[in-house]
C-alpha cells in the first residue's frame, strides 16, 4: 500500500466534539491518563473502518443504544470520522448511519480501504489479550476464522456434512424398506431372514421342490410353479385358504413397535428444549433469529429491517454477521432441534406405513374380517388419520407439548393380532393333515408373487442409495481432509511466528531467564461441522501439548496473548496497513517492554502504528528506542494533558517532548514533567556520551539512566570540553552544569514515583531546563552531541 | 501447500486477508478436486460439477445433493 494516514478528523464523535490527531504518513503514540479520549480516537478508527462497534452489539452488549453511544453529549450533528490520506491528498468519511463500503475517489485509496481486512483484526484492546488463550477450542476456531475471513470455507463444510446427513438418512429409509419387505418371507422357527429377491426364489424352490417342481431359477417360471403346486390341492378348499392366506398375510405387517418408544423419545427431548428456552431468552428467540437469517440469506439486497420497515443503519452485512453469531451460539438448541425434528420424522413415517397398511386391507377385505372388528379397524384407522395430523401440527409448529401416544394404536394392534390369530386357526382348520406342507409352500410362492415387484423395487432403490452414500462419504471426506489440510497450513504459519516472537521477548543470555514455552502448536480439530482450534504448549522442554494457562505465569500469558495477535497481524495484514495497539501492555512488565518495543520497531516497520498508553514509562521508553535507532522522522510523540466534556482532549497539538516541557513549566503543571524532563535528560547524555566516547559502565540490556553517565564523570567531561571549545563562556558553562547537574533533588525528581518532587520548586526546575537547552545548543554549537533533538 | 506468502520476496511480508482467501479457496478446490478424481465412486460429470460448486460464493446442502443425483446413472472413474 502506498497511502499513509495524514490526519483523522473526529467531529462530534463520543467523547471527541472536533478533535484532530495528525499523523502526517507516520507513526504515533499517544500517551493520557485515563478517561483522557484515547479510547475514542480507537473507537473512530474502528468506526471508520467497520461502520459500527463491535463491543456496542451482539453478546454482552445489554440494552446499549449503539447510535446513541457514537454521538457526543453536547454536540448535535452527525458523528462522522474522516481520513485523509498522503500522498494523495484525498479524504475519506464515515458518517453515522452510512453502513455501505467505503468510497475513495483515488485507486489507491480505494485500495488502500479494501485492503483493511475487519478493525478487529488490526485493532488489538487490552481486554482481548488474553481472549485466543482463553477462548474455548471451538470460540477460538470461530474467532480466527472470523479475523482471517474464511467463514465461506467453513459454512461450505457445514453444507458438506448437512447433505452426507440427508443421504445417510435416505440410504436408511430404503434399507429399511428392503428388510420390512424381506421379513414376511423369514422363517422364525429357522431365525432365518432372505437378505434380498435371490435368497426369496432360492427358498420358494426348496418349498415347492417335494411337489414336483423341478426347475425354479428364474421369476417368470414362478406361475408355471404354483400351477404344479395347485394342481395337488383340494379343489373345495383352496380358493378359501388362498383368500385366508392374502388376509393372513396383510395382517403379519405389524402395527409398527417403534411407535411408543419414539413418543417417549420425542418427550424427553420437548422437556430439554422447554427447560433450555425457560432458562434462556436468546434460546426463546432461537426460530425467530433462524428465520431472520434464512431471510437474509435469502434477500441479500434489502435495506430494511423486514419486521419493523426501518433502515438498517448497520448495513446488511454487519447484521447479516450478528444474526450468525447468534445463530451460532444457539449451537446446543439446534442439535436438540434437530434430533427432535428426526424423531418426529421417524415417527411420521412409522404411522404412514400403518395407516397404508390399514387402508390397503380394507380395500383387499372381501368381508373375510368379521363384522364387528371391521367397523372397529375403520373407526380406529379414523382416529389414527387425526393423530397423524395432530403429530404433523406439532412438527410443524415447533410447540414443544408432551405428544400422547394414541390409544387407537394399540386397539388396533390388539384387534389384527386377534383376527390374525382367528385366520391362522381357520386356515389350519382347513388343511388337511397331509396336505399343511403343501399349502405353506403354496402360501409361500403366492407371497413371493404379490411381492416381488415391491422387493425389485425396494432393492433397485437401496442399491442406488448405496451408491449415493460411498460416492457421498467420499465427497465429505474429500473436502473435509482438504479444507482441514489447508486451514492446518495456515495455522501451523501462525504457530511458528508466535513462538518466534515469544522467544524474542522471552529469551535471554542471562541464566536467569528463559521461555517457559518452549514449542507451541495451533491443531485444527474436527467436530462434525463445527471445527476446533486447540493451542497447546511445550513449558520448559518437559511437558508436551499441554494447554498454556495449566503452567505459563500470568505474564507469561498475557505475553503469549500479544504474540498470537501480532503474528497473525504479521503474517495475514498487508504491509503498509494500520497496527493499533491500545493500552496492550499494561501487564507486561518494564524489561519485556523493552522487548516488545524493539518487536514492533523491527518486525512491523512497514505499517503504521497507532499505540496509545496510559503508561509514561511504556511511552518515554519507546520514544527513547526511536531515537536510538535515528527513526525519529517516523514517529510522532503525543501527549493529552486533559479531556473536558466541551473541548474534549487537549494538548495533542504539541508535537516534541520539549514543546510539552515548555507548555507546562508552570505553577501547578511542573511537578508532572517528572517523565518528560528525564526523557529529554537522558536522550541528550547518551547523544552527548556517544559523541565523546565516553566510558559507561556496561549494562547487559542496553538500558542508561541520568546516574550511569553521572557516575561515569560526564558533568566533568563535557563541561571541560566545552570549555576548551569556547573559553569566552566558562562562567555560563559552569553555571549550566552546576543546574543540570548540582541539584541532587532535582535527580532525584527525575525519577518515577518520589514523593521528594513535591519540595522541588518551580524555580529549580525551571534552572535545570534553561541549563539543559543552554548545553545542548553549546554542544550542537561545537558538534559535541550525536543525532537529533526529541 | 504454500500458504501465506512463503514464495514473496519478503517471507514476513503480509498476504493480506483477501488474497489468504482466494489462495486458501484456490488451495481447498485443487486439493478437494484431486482427492475427488481418487474416489472409485464419483463419476467425472459428478466430479465437475461439484467443483463448480466450490466457485460459488455459498453451498447449500441441497446443492451438493443435487450435484451428486443429478443426470444419468453415476460412472466411476474407473
Amino acid at each position: 500500500m502506498n497511502e499513509r494516514i495524514r490526519e483523522i478528523r473526529f467531529s462530534p464523535f463520543r467523547g471527541l466534539p472536533d478533535y484532530t490527531c495528525t499523523l502526517n504518513g507516520k507513526n504515533v503514540s499517544i500517551f493520557g491518563g485515563t478517561g483522557k479520549g484515547k479510547s475514542a480516537i480507537v473507537d473512530g478508527i474502528e468506526f471508520f473502518f467497520n461502520g459500527s462497534l463491535r463491543r456496542f452489539h451482539g453478546k454482552g452488549s445489554g440494552n446499549i443504544d449503539a447510535d446513541a453511544a457514537m454521538r457526543h453529549v453536547l454536540e448535535e450533528g452527525q458523528p462522522s470520522v474522516e481520513f485523509l490520506f498522503t500522498p494523495t491528498n484525498e479524504s475519506v468519511t464515515r458518517m453515522l448511519g452510512d453502513n455501505d463500503t467505503l468510497k475513495a475517489t483515488h485507486p489507491s485509496v480505494q485500495k488502500y480501504v479494501d485492503q483493511h481486512p475487519p478493525a478487529e483484526a488490526f485493532v488489538l484492546r487490552r481486554s482481548q489479550l488474553l481472549e485466543f488463550i482463553h477462548d474455548q477450542d471451538a470460540e477460538r476456531y470461530q474467532k480466527y476464522i472470523r479475523l482471517l475471513g474464511l467463514d465461506d470455507i467453513d459454512a461450505a463444510q457445514k453444507s458438506f456434512v448437512e447433505a452426507e446427513e440427508s443421504i445417510n438418512a435416505q440410504h436408511s429409509k430404503c434399507h429399511q424398506r428392503l428388510s420390512t419387505a424381506l421379513w414376511l418371507f423369514g422363517d422364525p422357527d429357522m431365525k432365518w431372514i432372505p437378505t434380498n429377491l435371490s435368497a426369496v426364489l432360492a427358498k420358494c424352490a426348496e418349498v415347492a421342490q417335494p411337489f414336483g417342481v423341478d426347475i425354479l431359477t428364474e421369476w417368470q417360471q414362478l406361475d408355471s410353479a404354483i400351477s404344479v403346486l395347485d394342481a395337488r390341492r383340494s379343489k373345495k378348499t383352496k380358493q378359501r385358504i388362498d383368500t385366508l392366506n392374502l388376509a393372513i398375510d396383510h395382517l403379519g405387517v405389524k402395527v409398527p413397535s417403534e411407535i411408543e418408544s419414539i413418543v417417549a423419545a420425542v418427550n424427553q427431548l420437548h422437556g430439554q428444549l422447554s427447560k433450555m428456552q425457560a432458562e434462556s431468552e436468546e434460546a426463546v428467540r432461537g426460530g425467530l433469529i433462524e428465520e431472520g437469517l434464512k431471510y437474509f440469506q435469502e434477500h441479500p439486497d434489502i435495506t430494511e429491517c423486514p419486521l419493523c420497515e426501518q433502515k438498517l443503519e448497520e448495513g446488511y452485512q454487519t447484521v447479516f454477521e450478528r444474526l450468525a453469531e447468534r445463530n451460532r451460539a444457539l449451537g446446543g438448541l439446534r442439535d436438540l432441534e434437530t434430533q427432535r425434528s428426526q424423531k418426529l420424522d421417524a415417527l411420521i413415517t412409522a404411522l404412514q406405513r400403518l395407516l397404508d397398511q390399514l387402508a390397503k386391507e380394507q380395500e383387499q377385505d372381501h368381508g373375510i374380517y368379521p363384522g364387528r372388528d371391521a367397523q372397529e379397524l375403520v373407526k380406529h384407522h379414523e382416529a389414527l388419520q387425526e393423530w397423524m395430523k395432530l403429530v404433523k401440527s406439532v412438527e410443524e409448529q415447533k410447540s414443544y407439548k408432551d405428544v400422547t401416544v394414541n390409544p387407537a394404536v394399540e386397539v388396533v394392534r390388539s384387534i389384527r393380532s386377534t383376527i390374525h390369530d382367528s385366520l391362522v386357526k381357520e386356515r389350519d382348520a382347513l388343511i388337511q393333515h397331509d396336505a399343511v406342507d403343501l399349502e405353506k409352500a403354496v402360501g409361500f410362492l403366492q407371497r413371493a408373487k404379490e411381492k416381488e415387484p415391491e422387493i425389485r423395487a425396494a432393492e433397485s432403490a437401496k442399491d442406488d442409495s448405496l451408491k449415493l452414500w460411498h460416492a457421498m462419504r467420499d465427497v465429505q471426506e474429500a473436502f473435509s481432509r482438504a479444507r482441514e489440510s489447508a486451514v492446518q497450513a495456515v495455522f501451523d504459519k501462525i504457530a511458528a511466528k508466535v513462538l518466534s516472537y515469544y522467544h524474542r521477548l522471552h529469551d535471554s543470555d542471562d541464566a536467569n531467564e528463559s521461555s517457559e514455552c518452549t514449542d507451541l502448536s495451533l491443531t485444527s480439530t474436527s467436530r462434525a461441522a463445527a471445527g476446533g482450534l486447540q493451542l497447546a504448549i511445550e513449558f520448559l522442554g518437559k511437558v508436551d501439548s499441554c494447554d498454556p494457562r495449566a503452567f505459563l505465569s500470568e505474564g507469561h500469558l498475557d505475553s503469549l496473548g500479544l504474540c498470537l495477535y501480532l503474528a497473525t497481524v504479521r503474517i495475514f495484514n498487508n504491509s503498509g496497513s494500520l497496527l493499533v495497539l491500545d493500552d496492550v501492555l499494561t501487564s507486561i512488565d518494564r524489561e519485556h517492554r523493552h522487548r516488545v518495543a524493539e518487536l514492533l520497531l523491527e518486525d512491523f516497520s512497514d505499517f503504521q502504528l497507532v499505540i496509545t498508553t496510559h503508561d509514561e514509562y511504556w511511552f518515554d521508553l519507546l520514544q527513547s528506542k526511536v531515537l536510538a535507532r535515528g527513526e525519529q522522522d517516523k514517529w510522532r510523540f503525543k501527549r493529552i494533558a486533559r479531556w473536558t466534556l466541551e473541548k474534549g482532549p487537549e494538548s495533542a497539538a504539541y508535537e516534541g517532548t520539549w514543546g510539552w516541557i515548555e507548555s507546562n513549566l508552570v505553577e501547578g503543571a511542573y511537578r508532572e514533567l517528572g517523565g518528560p524532563l528525564r526523557l529529554v535528560l537522558e536522550d541528550f547524555l547518551k547523544r552527548v556520551a556517544d559523541k565523546m566516547e565516553l566510558k559507561v559502565r556496561y549494562h547487559i540490556d542496553g538500558e542508561y539512566t541520568a546516574g550511569d553517565f553521572k557516575f561515569a564523570g560526564i558533568n566533568n567531561t563535557l563541561r571541560d570540553r566545552l570549555i576548551k571549545e569556547a573559553g569566552n563562556e566558562a562562567d555560563q558553562i559552569r553555571r549550566d552544569i552546576q543546574s543540570v547537574f548540582g541539584t541532587g533533588d532535582l535527580i532525584n525528581f527525575l525519577s518515577h514515583d518520589n514523593p521528594g518532587r513535591l519540595e522541588v520548586t518551580l524555580t529549580e526546575t525551571k534552572d535545570f531546563v534553561n541549563g539543559l537547552k543552554s548545553l545542548e545548543q553549546k554542544c550542537k554549537t561545537h558538534k559535541l552531541i550525536k543525532g537529533i533533538s526529541l | 501447500m504454500t500458504i501465506g506468502g512463503e514464495e514473496q520476496a519478503n517471507p514476513d511480508q503480509g498476504v493480506g486477508t483477501t488474497d489468504l482467501k482466494s489462495e486458501l479457496r484456490r488451495i481447498v478446490a485443487e486439493d478437494f478436486e484431486k482427492r475427488l478424481t481418487q474416489s472409485q465412486h464419483i463419476s467425472k460429470e459428478q466430479c465437475e460439477r461439484l467443483c463448480n460448486l466450490l466457485e460459488e460464493d455459498s453451498i447449500s446442502a441441497s446443492d451438493i445433493v443435487k450435484a451428486l443425483t443429478e443426470g444419468e446413472e453415476s460412472t466411476s472413474h474407473e
